[in-house]
């Protein structure tokens, strides 16, 4: 690392060096059995160079040439990319719970005996297809560059779920989330044998205008509308339909909605960004009204603005951290809870579908905040009731007319799902 | 390089073990609005090692030559781990042991074009579509991926393939008041740099497209009969229908591998289904796959009846078929799994555009994909624009179109296939991994009884 510290210091540009290892191990359990164990060890180094106004980047798997990393980024750097930002030295920082020292010692045998375990549980279900499954992340990352920063960072997280699949192909699961391994509560196995129960009866729900329960897992659809809105990249473009109504009432005063990495309730919590820039609980929406947009360095400095601490090497397609470059992304981003329990929102719903899995919610016009997706997992509910699966249905909606008219919020987040509540949700259009 | 896998190789003690070994060399070049936003050469490399011990295979991926023992010791005992406890022991299906090294013919190597040539090609091709008035912005990426794979097993096999894949792709995004449209621009392939220029015609094109979207109306949501160009039926036949002819998916779901089952009747008597990965020329072109296997022409689907499917050496041999070559992977990053390598229904010589048009009557003509997904037996898809047909004449352009569909019902409910057969420049299937080659396309085909979501 020092050596490539001094070759990028010789060019006379600023520089930025991220490197990142990386473990994983996953266990695979499908029809009741079991299909695979995987093991993945990487590494791997991304240079940043910014000198003349210019931007240039290049990156490594293996650092055994730190004098070709820097030219790789110099030629790059020549092609002519802009840049308008310095790289920031920020040093005080929140202390965060990010790693468990458990999970290192987490073996195959382990996360095999989990799966087993859920699969063993949810086997009540005779007949049906039963997939289960255990994966475990370990990732150590450095951020170095030319102004001083030097941050340093682990993270551990282990991810299990337990499913049923129709005969269909419908999937009813229950996931969790952790830093280390512990067992998935039978609790929340019970509830998808339960909601799998309920829901054998195929119908067509009516169509027109109806309500909506968008559950946790479904919420993506909602949620890659809303990033792209609140980019300061979309700003930039000028495609957000977001811009010029800061401290405007866009959504219902009923949704908060907050991208606060420091929240390790759950794993991947963050004190600074991937550019180091520190992060904060930041409010996109309180009570409806829009509060502003995110930034990374780079589009920060085009707009005129100060970085938010949003600068992630991420994209919505996943993609690996030492490939892609910073760009504004919200890592942690949920709507604030409400009071509802999930059988209070059928009350209160009383006719409608309740969305727990959606097909297609990267297509559509995105940034103009449309929607229309098929259901993978709809329920449809009467008078406050399941009465069955929804058959080859669709669901259509714009989220800056929709979410003016959210019904209640649930109180029942879901870890897996980035801590969301279910939300409900009246007047989206319903096709089959 | 050989030598050194092959060396790894021979410390695992096992029944069958195989190395990949891959460099990836990628190119980027973005642009954002007028603005050069991206550029980037630079290489990756790893290692995919898999090890078969009594019924039980497992896989390690690592980047550094010197964790090949940790890997090794760690794939090894995950195998003993898996036959400890798989009821149904792993076999590989029998597969030629070749030894060859091959670089496919290519019109102009990539790496043979200079760095300054790729922005300057990028950039005009973004200027065309900034030349439209109503367009505030584009995202056009140049992109080049550049795959050196060594593979070697443990029988003896000892495959070089050199690849390239090439694209300028990205969206227009053009804006009247509160409206936003945007137009995908797609080109590329995997036979060299000469396909990508003089691709102006193409550009000028889709950006007319972006001023007609916006005083498009949006399609009202409902049940309609439907035509679908040569594009959306490319996606149609790779999400509703292709990956349920990979082995892999429907292999532990009993109740979809039993409708899957050879000689059942699933479509209409006008369906023949082919994926064929040996084509020259074309963007899913491969001779070997990621075990080492030589692709092969598939007839899935024949008259309507299931023929074949797509296999690796596990699957094959769980399956008590022969293997077809369909096992790869993204990257250095990833074990392969069974992928698809070029879809597409045949097309019926016998049937015009214009018959298909009169046969359909009043429905919609849709065109242009912006992608899809399959979960289960449903798909869902998008089509980037489409149109009113009334009497078989083609009306007003409608916009905002998605399509959902059982893949069972839908494709006996495919009426008709014409002659115009066209395959896809870019292909992006993400199952698990993302597969940049994966073409897919056909001729115009007539589908009735769709859903179309919507505004009502």
């Amino acid at each position: 690392m020092k050596t490539l510290m001094d070759c990028a210091a010789r060019t006379g540009a600023e520089f930025e060096i991220y490197f990142r290892s990386s473990f994983s191990r996953s266990v695979i359990i499908e029809n009741s059995e079991l299909k695979g164990v995987e093991s993945s060890m990487s590494s791997g180094v991304s240079l940043r160079l910014v000198k003349g106004g210019m931007s240039g980047v290049s990156f490594t798997k293996n650092l055994t040439d730190s004098v070709g990393l820097v030219e790789n980024a110099m030629a790059s750097l020549r092609a002519g990319v802009e840049a308008k930002f310095s790289f920031p030295c920020f040093k005080q920082h929140a202390e965060l719970k990010t790693y468990s020292e458990k999970a290192g010692k987490t073996s195959s045998e382990d996360l095999l005996a989990e799966s087993f375990r859920m699969r063993d549980l949810l086997s009540r279900m005779e007949g049906m297809q039963i997939n289960s499954g255990a994966q475990l992340f370990i990732s150590q990352c450095r951020l170095i560059n030319s102004a001083g920063a030097d941050f340093a960072w682990e993270e551990s997280s282990v991810e299990k779920y337990g499913s049923i699949i129709s005969p269909g192909g419908s999937t009813y699961s229950a996931a969790d989330r952790g830093f280390e391994l512990l067992p998935m509560p039978e609790a929340a196995l019970d509830k998808v044998a339960t909601l799998f129960d309920a829901e054998k009866a195929e119908v067509r729900p009516a169509t027109g205008k109806r309500k909506i329960l968008f559950m946790p897992s479904a919420m993506e659809t909602l949620l890659w509308r809303v990033r792209s809105g609140a980019s300061g990249q979309s700003l930039h473009q000028s495609i957000s339909p977001l811009a010029g109504k800061i401290g405007e009432k866009v959504f219902s005063e009923n949704l908060t909605l907050r991208n606060n990495p420091l929240d390790d309730s759950i794993p991947g919590a963050r004190y600074v960004d991937d550019e180091g820039v520190l992060c904060s609980d930041f409010a996109l929406m309180e009570m409806g009204v829009f509060r502003g947009f995110y930034y990374d360095l780079n589009y920060a400095a085009k707009i005129g603005v100060p970085p938010t601490g949003h600068g992630f090497r991420r994209s919505m397609w996943g993609g690996d951290p030492i490939v892609l470059r910073p760009q504004p992304y919200l890592s942690h981003l949920c709507f604030d809870k409400g009071e509802k329990t999930f059988d209070a929102l059928l009350r209160e719903m009383g006719s409608g579908i309740v969305v727990f899995g959606t097909l297609g919610d990267h297509t559509g016009n995105i940034p103009n905040g449309d929607f229309s997706v098929g259901l993978s997992l709809g329920i449809c509910v009467e008078n406050g009731r399941v009465v069955g699966k929804a058959k080859d249905t669709m669901v259509s909606g714009n989220i800056y007319d929709i979410l003016k008219r959210v019904v209640a919020v649930g109180c029942e987040r879901e870890p897996a799902y980035g801590n969301n509540p279910p939300i409900l949700v009246d007047g989206v259009d319903v096709s089959n | 390089m050989m030598h050194g896998i092959k060396k790894i190789l021979e410390s695992v003690d096992a029944d069958y073990a195989d190395i990949r070994y891959e460099v990836k060399k990628e190119t980027i070049v973005g642009f954002s609005g007028k603005e050069l936003s991206r550029v980037n050469a630079s290489s990756a490399d790893g290692y995919v090692l898999r090890v078969l011990y009594k019924g039980g295979f497992s896989s390690i991926t690592f980047t550094k030559p010197e964790d090949a023992d940790r890997a090794a010791a760690t794939a090894l005992a995950d195998a003993k781990l898996l036959s400890r406890n798989v009821k149904k022991p792993v076999r590989l299906a029998k597969s030629p042991v070749v030894k060859e090294h091959f670089r496919p013919e290519m019109s102009e190597h990539p790496e043979k074009v200079s760095l300054e040539e790729k922005i300057a090609l990028t950039r005009s091709y973004n200027g065309i579509i900034l030349e439209n008035p109503k367009v505030v912005t584009t995202s056009i990426t140049y992109n080049e991926t550049c795959r050196d794979r060594y593979f070697a097993s443990t029988e003896g096999a000892e495959v070089r393939e050199e690849l390239a894949t090439l694209s300028i792709a990205g969206l227009g995004t053009a804006k009247d008041g509160a409206l936003t449209q945007s137009a995908l621009f797609l080109i590329g392939g995997s036979d060299g740099m000469a396909r990508m220029r003089s691709r102006e015609d193409y550009f000028y094109k889709n950006t007319g497209l972006l001023t007609d979207m916006l005083l498009a109306k949006p399609v009202a949501g409902g049940l309609y009969n439907v035509i679908l160009d040569q594009d959306l039926a490319g996606v149609f036949t790779h999400e509703a229908f292709g990956h349920f002819s990979e082995a892999d998916l429907i292999e532990e779901m009993p109740d979809l591998r039993k409708k899957m089952s050879i000689g059942a009747q699933l479509g209409s008597g006008v369906l023949n289904i082919v994926d064929d990965p040996t084509v020259p020329g074309q963007l899913g072109f491969y001779r070997f796959d990621d075990e080492g296997v030589p692709a092969k022409r598939v007839q899935l689907m024949k008259g309507g009846i299931l023929t074949g499917r797509l296999h690796s050496r596990r699957t094959a041999a769980a399956f008590g078929e022969e293997v077809t070559g369909h096992s790869v992977a993204e990257d250095y990053r990833y074990a392969p799994i069974v992928r698809m390598g070029s879809i597409f229904i045949e097309p019926d010589p016998a049937t015009s555009f214009d018959k298909l048009l009169s046969n359909l009557g009043d429905g919609l003509y849709l065109c242009g994909s912006k992608g899809g997904q399959t979960s289960g037996e449903n798909f869902t898809f998008d089509a980037a624009w489409g149109f009113e047909v009334k009497n078989g004449k083609v009306g007003k352009m409608l916009r905002d179109i998605n399509i959902m569909g059982n893949l069972f019902t839908t494709m006996k409910n495919i009426a008709g296939v014409g002659n115009d057969m066209l395959l896809s420049e870019f292909g992006g299937c993400g199952k698990g991994q993302v597969n940049r080659r994966s073409c897919n396309g056909g001729p115009h085909i007539l589908i009735n009884n769709v859903v179309i979501g919507g505004v009502k």
